[in-house]
């Protein structure tokens, strides 16, 4: 047990101290996860809304096709974009592998099926006189549907951060894009794995405390929008 | 002054028809609907409301032949004219907000907005739950702030379709006297459907009367 109460103390010792490499772990992790929950978003919620209100069997489909795709294995994206960004896949010269942006690409194909999905799912449990009712008190079709989204505003918070969470704590995708280069492109996750693996138990600790501070802080902000806007 | 002419409307909501062959409503007055369940009493008020486009004839608001396909005329022709729907829905936001919300969407000041709702707020005496979210109400509470909140447009036409239906005993005749005090006071013409034909008694002195799809007797402006 000494050694991991010795992990601990150490690891609060790395974060108080902000040592440069912890720190770009975080910031790697941090600006990676954001821009691809980001995009996840901007596609994800249109795309689940719009599935939402067709009733016709591909719909269905494509709707079982998201919840098979909310559980896909990590290493399995990794590898799958892998054969298109390495040098003798279709878009090998883009010269992506190994990029940060190969890191969002691969986030971002983790992240949407989780966001359409869900975003769906709140949809399609609302009330289905909230554009009626908007519309009979004198909306604008555009006004109707923004109502529309503030009814399914909690559904949709909901679905980005789970969205969110998912890429945040992922490491295959970021390993096998990201590869884990110092400064670059390893993150909270991928570091973690390297350090705790060369025996550096307490960098490994202090980033994980970093993830969990970070989970906490963004349910925070989640319940905090919920009270806001009742 | 003729707030509704209704020429060889036809509408048509899945397989019911409403037929209306020449039909006028005058400003300033009340009408009572009344019929049988599923007569088309609530296909009228959407056919009124202008939120329904008719499949044949031509339906005159305000003078004016109503053109559906003028989307901006279309709505303003649309927001002179306040519609409580029979099953209204009220937003996940509080009281106020409900009541305030189409208010919003006309551009009105927020002190105007401010005064009207508080002054429907006291006449309706929704005082006591006005913070709170809508979704906490009883259903009673929620039918007079949904009626609320189409009195607080202060529109030229209000469409109440079964507004008493769920409000306690206790304040039907207070939501009955605001409506025609409304009416009597700034001229606002009422349509109203109801079961009750003592409320349509009580309330109107120009029945219409809807069976099986065709609106067969309009007490003032029917031609027929």
């Amino acid at each position: 047990m000494d050694y991991i109460w010795q992990g601990v103390r150490d690891s609060l010792r790395i974060i108080t101290g902000l040592d440069r490499e912890f720190l770009s772990a975080v910031l790697v992790s941090l600006k990676v996860a954001f821009l691809s929950t980001a995009l996840a978003t901007l596609a994800g919620v249109p795309f689940g809304m719009w599935i939402a209100e067709k009733r016709s069997r591909g719909a269905r489909v494509i709707m079982t096709i998201l919840n098979t795709l909310m559980s896909l294995p990590t290493v399995v994206v990794g590898l799958m974009v892998y054969s298109f960004l390495s040098r003798r896949g279709p878009l090998g010269e883009l010269g992506l592998l190994y990029t940060p942006a190969a890191m969002v690409i691969g986030q971002f194909i983790l992240a949407f099926p989780i966001v359409a999905g869900l975003s769906a799912s709140a949809v399609v449990g609302l009330d289905k006189r909230i554009r009626a009712t908007a519309f009979s008190l004198g909306a604008d079709t555009a006004q109707s549907f923004r109502m529309f989204l503030r009814e399914a505003r909690y559904g949709i918070m909901a679905a980005i951060m789970a969205g969110f969470g998912r890429v945040f704590a992922e490491v295959g995708v970021s390993m096998m894009l990201g590869g884990n280069i110092r400064g670059y492109t390893r993150n909270i996750t991928t570091a973690i794995a390297l350090e705790t693996s060369k025996g550096e138990f307490a960098f490994g600790i202090a980033l994980g405390l970093v993830l969990l501070t970070v989970a906490l802080v963004v349910n925070i902000l989640f319940s905090l929008f919920r009270e806001w806007s009742r | 002054m003729s707030a509704y002419r209704l020429h060889n409307v036809e509408g048509q909501w899945g397989g019911f028809v409403l037929r209306v062959d020449d039909f006028g409503l005058q400003s300033g007055r009340i009408y009572s609907v009344t019929g049988p369940n599923g007569c088309g009493k609530t296909s009228l008020l959407r056919l009124l409301a202008l939120l329904d486009r008719p499949v044949a004839g031509r339906v005159h608001y305000g003078g004016d032949v109503v053109d559906y396909d003028d989307g901006a005329g279309w709505l303003r022709s649309r927001r002179r004219i306040a519609y409580l729907m029979q099953q209204p829905y009220l937003f996940n936001m509080s009281v106020y907000d409900n009541i305030a919300y189409g208010l919003h969407l006309r551009h009105i000041s927020s002190a105007h907005i401010r005064r009207r709702v508080c002054d429907v707020i006291e006449r309706l005496a929704l005082d006591p739950f006005v913070r709170r979210n809508a979704h906490t109400l009883s259903g009673g509470e929620a039918q007079r702030v949904a009626l609320a909140r189409t009195l607080v447009l202060d529109a030229d036409v209000m469409l109440l379709d079964e507004f008493t239906a769920s409000v306690d005993q206790q304040y039907v005749q207070m939501v009955e006297e605001y409506v025609r005090e409304l009416n009597t006071e700034c001229g606002t013409t009422v349509v109203f459907t109801t079961h009750s034909s003592n409320q349509a008694a009580r309330m109107s002195d120009h029945p219409i009367t809807i069976v099986e799809g065709v609106v067969t007797a309009c007490g003032g402006g029917n031609r027929r």
